[in-house]
């Protein structure tokens, strides 16, 4: 990709794009996937699954571009489809998976996260298998909050939760994160 | 509640720094992405899936359809159950007897 298309405002992507040019959409996409896939790969449990969320983000974007009111950087308004398919996906996800004890899950060979090539310290797993355990709202908040170091604002504005909602659900979330951690061995 | 800096609380703050700085490599999931992102977009467009969204959309005009036809069925009074007229289109003779006495 040349210097020549990254000079190009997304503002005039945006535009190329709701007139019908695809490669616009695709520059807009190499801009941005970075970003989309740094957030989706704190939550899908597999590379098949962060595939799916990424392109679900992008195709809602792609679909909705003309609702993109312009009042705040394109990256913002992607972040928050993203935080929103990343909820969606805890939510199905959890769905079809009922809850069941970390021991258990060990015993499954569940693999908590998008397979990595170094080996995780078993601490650091047992928090992995601690998140899993939450609830989709409980791991939504507590990943923005504590992993991607997102401030209690900008969590608000991700979710269109109030200020104090997120404050009430982080402080939950943490409660319920440290019971697991407490009753695990 | 626990006071803020129970142990628990500590090891639990210290996990969470080490996940934190522990970033995925996604550079292979990543690769050929907008190919991907593009032919998607392309197969949702098809002309097909377009059919379809519009003839549900329709759904609701050939409902108001129907009903007014059968509300003009009504106040005409036109009787579908003529024995004569459904006899003609499995009997050709039949039908040419039914338009000769209409003639």
């Amino acid at each position: 990709m040349g210097a020549q298309e990254n000079d190009i405002p997304d503002e005039r992507l945006i535009e190329a794009t709701l007139s019908g040019d695809d490669q616009s959409f695709a520059e807009l996409a190499r801009r941005y996937k970075g970003r989309v896939f740094g957030v989706a790969s704190r939550f899908a449990q597999d590379a098949g699954d962060l595939d799916d969320i990424c392109q679900d983000v992008f195709v809602q974007a792609y679909f909705k571009l003309r609702q993109f009111r312009r009042d705040s950087p394109f990256e913002h308004w992607l972040l928050r489809i993203t935080t929103y398919k990343c909820y969606d996906y805890l939510r199905k996800k959890r769905r079809r998976t009922p809850t069941v004890s970390v021991d258990a899950l060990l015993e499954a060979g569940y693999e908590p996260s998008v397979p990595e090539p170094q080996q995780r310290h078993p601490d650091l797993e047992r928090l992995h298998l601690a998140l899993a355990q939450l609830s989709a709202k409980e791991r939504l908040v507590i990943t923005l909050l504590e992993l991607e170091e997102r401030s209690v604002q900008e969590i608000a504005d991700l979710t269109g939760w109030s200020v104090g909602n997120v404050k009430v659900r982080a402080f939950r979330a943490r409660g319920a994160l440290r019971k697991l951690m407490e009753n695990q061995p | 509640m626990n006071p803020p800096d129970s142990p628990l609380d500590v090891e639990l703050d210290r996990l969470l720094g080490q996940a934190r700085a522990q970033r995925v490599d996604t550079s292979a999931v990543e690769y050929g992405f907008e190919t991907r992102l593009i032919a998607r977009l392309k197969e949702k467009r098809e002309p097909s899936s377009v059919w379809a969204m519009i003839s549900w959309r329709m759904a609701p005009i050939f409902a108001v359809g129907m009903m007014a036809l059968a509300i003009w069925q009504m106040e005409t009074g036109v009787d579908t159950s003529d024995t004569t007229t459904l006899a003609s289109f499995d009997n050709p003779e039949a039908a040419d007897l039914w338009s000769d006495t209409t003639d």
